[in-house]
């Protein structure tokens, strides 16, 4: 099941900080190669359709696709963009602010595994930098934790079947998964 | 020899003890179905350097007040110590100069233990900006 949403470009531009007190951020941006991630070609040019930009502390990260919008496409960006600039204990012990990079692959990872009438996940920062994205319906519990390392791990759980994972990522399966929370 | 401290589960603190956990808004989410507040697992993870996750002893504080006087629009999530040795924590006193109720929850955070410390845990004072 493939989300009706087409993402063309996904661009990164990374300017100086204006804040001289500001840790600089730019190697979280740099070092990502978000091109990479969603295996397009960034010489491609945007054809007519939708964007969405997060903007970061120290750059923006745009998004823009063609097709219909997935309807969770605007909450989950919402989210991200509070959640980008959390600051160093945040959580009032020693959280250390969500990384770009968790962003970059979260974002790749929904629209790799979500259908367009998908639920809006819950999405909340992780104290090491990362986002977990939930879903939860009455016995089912389904987590996608994505790591600072962008490592991503699911977690689910079935009290009425006795179904349980917890393992990588595997898209297909999560994309299974995913059907029970369908609106 | 190693300086990591050794956690030992203090018996001494009983299983109906209520310990407090304080709580941004963004783990703390209304649950129409459930019609509760809901509390994300990740409320129960270690902190970055691998310390234990921090909690407070209810009955050694007075009054939830107390613990976020000094942190506006946080708010509380309770589960008894019971509830968390059976989620694979043991609880171990860490007085503070800003907190002597100060105690850590240690253990293996797996997957598990973390979504069975947040099914355990009552909002007891919701935190501003919770959706």
């Amino acid at each position: 099941m493939s989300t009706q949403a087409v993402i063309d470009r996904l661009t990164l531009s990374v300017g100086a900080s204006t804040d001289p007190e500001r840790e600089p951020v730019q190697s979280d941006v740099s070092n990502v190669a978000p091109i990479q991630i969603l295996g397009l070609d960034s010489s491609t040019p945007a054809r007519e359709g939708w964007g969405q930009e997060l903007v970061l502390r120290n750059g923006s990260l745009v998004l823009s696709g063609s097709g219909q919008r997935p309807s969770w496409a605007q909450p989950a960006f919402s989210k991200r963009q509070e959640l980008v600039n959390l600051e160093p204990g945040w959580d009032s012990h020693d959280a250390v602010p969500v990384r770009a990079d968790s962003v970059l692959a979260a974002v790749s990872t929904l629209f790799e595994t979500m259908a367009s009438d998908t639920e809006t996940p819950w999405i909340v920062p992780t104290v090491h930098g990362g986002i977990q994205m939930e879903w939860h319906k009455s016995q089912v519990d389904l987590e996608i934790e994505i790591k600072p390392d962008r490592t991503v791990s699911v977690f689910y759980v079935n009290e009425q079947d006795g179904r349980q994972l917890d393992k990588p990522l595997d898209t297909a399966q999560v994309r299974s998964l995913l059907e029970e929370f369908r609106k | 020899m190693s300086n990591e401290p050794e956690y030992v589960d203090d018996q001494s603190i009983g299983d109906d003890e209520d310990l407090w956990r304080r709580l941004p808004a963004y783990w703390v989410k209304y649950d129409y179905e459930l019609q509760t507040n809901r509390v994300s697992s990740q409320a129960f993870q270690n902190s970055p350097d691998g310390t234990p996750t921090s909690v407070s002893i209810s009955s050694e504080l007075n009054g939830p007040e107390e613990l976020i006087e000094e942190h506006p629009g946080y708010g509380i999530g309770s589960l008894t110590a019971g509830h968390s040795r059976s989620c694979g924590q043991g609880i171990y006193r860490n007085p503070r100069p800003e907190n002597p109720a100060h105690a850590y929850m240690f253990g293996a955070k797996t997957k598990g233990n973390m979504r069975c410390l947040a099914r355990g845990c009552e909002i007891i004072v919701v935190p501003s900006g919770s959706p």
